[in-house]
């Protein structure tokens, strides 16, 4: 008879372990790993946090982020479902809609957690390459007659390229109704055009658009995001989701950043800048990189020959190895003064490096 | 030592050269200087050569580095030190009440060479000692949260609601401070630049009051009649905060500041407030974060001083040695 333990790890053979952005040894700000908002949350969200710290007795009520959220897309609320990151999301989605037996299609490269909660349900994963950094949309149409999920990030991770709003509403076209297409935009607040979501899923009941609070809104540690989608698919969502699997803190915090907007407007507004600064940068370094719509830019260096040259900084970026882009790095949009001394790192590795990967 | 610096000329050009820094002697240190910062001083003297005594010079008074060689061990090497901006003359009746009092005040960058250059050598009577946890990118910010802090400290009293025109550094700097040491305060921003007028908006600052008046009227803007706009949006009984140097004379309603009782005071720099601001910057670097919004490296800062009239950055400028 098996033991427990051998039965644990029987459960989760061949499934990767999430393995997080490496921290700065020194400060925070220095961490260019994870994606994370450089200037963290503003100050009403800061004093919304320590009033909902005086109460972690009372379960938690989402009504009033339910309403601000359904206010600002123009929606009723039995339209959208909180959860405990954009994460849970994805295994609930899984749950329903996938399993043994059943097929969900991703991009190559993909996000780790959209891969991973397939193989937990034990559906089969197909993987179409990315061209270019983006998806091919016409190969994921195709893919997805025989498949009942279609993952796609846009921007997408850890490419940052995004699908425009013409693309989209042709790729919904041609995927068959029975197919669940979960449009990803947790990096969609940096964007320099968004598509309107809200027609895209009145004219497609098999949309699900999935949101996180973990990017522009500087909230990842508290785990809080959403989804979009027809009411009886959130209500199926729902019903699996468990009870206040979104804590208190984490909807006071989202209530007042959706209240006062003004800082993730400006925070974003900075990031954007950090962005086109950077890859100004990488293209008088004649450096390869993807033009990003994210709070990131993918860049061809070998993680290994950058990172002497990040040292003196402590600055950390994410390896391309583990995300599945070999040879090239993620950088995530920091502070200005930090991105200043990833430009001083870059030229430096650049004159040691004077042939890598032009 | 030759050190790389940004070197200003008589005629007014601006180079990037290199410059001989001569050994610290005793009662000096040799600093590596990690950032700079730009302030809207620095552009006025780019653009007139005012208040420079010594030519060519090296401009820059908000200075952060780390000691590299202090022959009288004053300081250790490898210690992080903010470079007090201040040369009293140390003669007058001024300075015998406080250093930012003196009849001869003189600045860092203007009288000795500043912090646009990798290394430079002060008195070690200039330096504050950084507690460890201070961000150099953000303890760049001493100088002048010091110099916000003493305007603030200045007043008498922070009444319920405050006007500030120009949300400049200084003007950020202050609204900062004034949300500090008097949380519930209504502050409301007047400021042309939209990216600042953005950042005020960040921080919680009100830009469509219905007040005519308000109780305390901060001139963080300087421009030419800024201090008559301040008379006339002072309350009666209330008090206007000038700490932004203008840089012409200007007719005011001194009729009106008579009438409505209003208490002018002007703040230039600060009094002993450097050593606060600096813990309070590594105590809270989230808090002022935002406020630095560009930072340049050093082959980079000559072309942007060019534009920075021009084209104002949304917040605190800084460079990168």
């Amino acid at each position: 008879m098996t033991s427990v333990p051998d039965l644990a790890t029987a459960r989760v053979a061949g499934l990767p372990l999430y393995r997080p952005g490496k921290p700065s040894t020194s400060a925070a700000a220095n961490k260019l790993s994870s994606n994370e908002a450089a200037l963290g949350p503003g100050p009403s969200v800061v004093e919304a946090l320590r009033t909902a710290a005086g109460n972690p007795h009372r379960y938690p009520d989402e009504s009033t982020v339910r309403e601000l959220i359904a206010a600002k897309h123009g929606i009723s609320a039995d339209r959208l479902l909180l959860t405990n990151g954009s994460d849970e999301l994805c295994y609930l989605v899984a749950d329903i809609f996938l399993g043994s037996g059943r097929t969900a299609i991703v991009g190559d490269p993909c996000y780790a957690i959209d891969a991973t909660a397939t193989m937990v349900s034990g559906a089969t994963l197909q993987r179409i390459p990315l061209v270019n950094g983006s998806h091919d949309l016409s190969a994921m149409a195709t893919a997805s007659a025989d498949a009942q999920v279609v993952w796609l990030p846009s921007p997408h991770n850890p490419t940052g390229s995004a699908v425009g709003d013409a693309a989209l509403r042709e790729f919904l076209e041609h995927v068959p109704d029975t197919c669940l297409v979960v449009l990803d935009q947790a990096y969609n607040g940096y964007t320099d055009a968004e598509p309107d979501i809200i027609a895209l899923l009145d004219l497609h009941p098999n949309l699900l658009v999935q949101r996180t609070m973990s990017k522009d809104r500087a909230l990842a540690g508290l785990r809080i995001g959403y989804a979009l989608a027809h009411p009886q698919v959130i209500a199926a969502l729902a019903t699996l989701r468990p009870p206040f699997s979104v804590n208190s803190l984490a909807l006071a915090a989202t209530a007042a950043s959706f209240t006062s907007p003004s800082w993730t407007e400006m925070s974003v507004e900075r990031i954007r800048e950090g962005r086109e600064h950077l890859q100004r940068e990488l293209e008088h370094l004649a450096i390869d990189f993807i033009p990003s719509q994210a709070n990131f830019v993918l860049a061809r260096i070998n993680h290994e020959d950058l990172r002497p040259f990040l040292e003196a900084d402590h600055i950390t970026v994410r390896a391309g190895e583990d995300l599945g882009v070999p040879g090239w790095v993620r950088i995530t949009i920091g502070w200005a003064p930090t991105m200043a001394a990833l430009r001083q790192a870059l030229r430096a590795y650049r004159k040691a490096c004077p042939y890598a990967n032009t | 030592m030759m050190t790389e610096a940004l070197t200003l000329h008589q005629d007014l050009s601006l180079t990037l050269e290199e410059r001989e820094v001569a050994p610290p002697q005793i009662g000096e240190a040799l600093i590596r200087i990690e950032y700079a910062g730009i302030c809207g001083s620095d552009l006025h003297v780019l653009k007139t050569g005012d208040w420079v005594t010594t030519w060519p010079a090296v401009l820059g008074h908000e200075i952060i580095g780390v000691v590299q060689d202090c022959p009288g061990n004053e300081y250790a090497v490898g210690d992080r030190v903010v470079v007090d901006s201040r040369v009293p003359c140390g003669d007058c009746t001024g300075c015998q009440r406080a250093a930012n009092l003196c009849e001869n005040l003189a600045w860092v960058g203007e009288i000795v060479p500043g912090g646009y250059e990798r290394h430079a050598v002060f008195d070690v009577a200039l330096l504050h000692l950084c507690p460890p946890e201070l961000e150099p990118g953000i303890g760049v910010l001493a100088e002048p949260q010091a110099v916000a802090m003493h305007g603030v400290n200045r007043l008498s009293t922070i009444p319920e609601s405050v006007l500030i025109l120009g949300y400049g550094p200084i003007g950020a700097l202050v609204h900062a401070e004034i949300r500090r040491q008097q949380p519930e305060c209504e502050v409301s921003v007047r400021e042309l630049n939209a990216e600042r007028l953005q950042l005020a908006r960040a921080f919680g600052a009100i830009s469509d009051s219905t007040r005519t008046r308000w109780p305390l009227v901060v001139d963080a803007a300087g421009y030419a009649t800024s201090l008559a706009d301040s008379i006339e949006l002072t309350a009666h009984g209330g008090s206007i905060l000038a700490i932004a140097i203008p840089h012409a004379s200007v007719s005011v309603d001194a009729q009106g500041l008579v009438e409505r009782s209003i208490t002018v005071v002007g703040s230039v720099g600060f009094c002993d407030e450097l050593p606060e601001a600096i813990d309070l910057l590594a105590q809270e670097p989230d808090n002022y974060r935002a406020l630095v919004t560009e930072a340049l490296l050093l082959d980079e800062a000559s072309e942007r001083l060019g534009t920075l009239t021009s084209v104002p950055a949304a917040g605190k400028v800084v460079i990168r040695l």
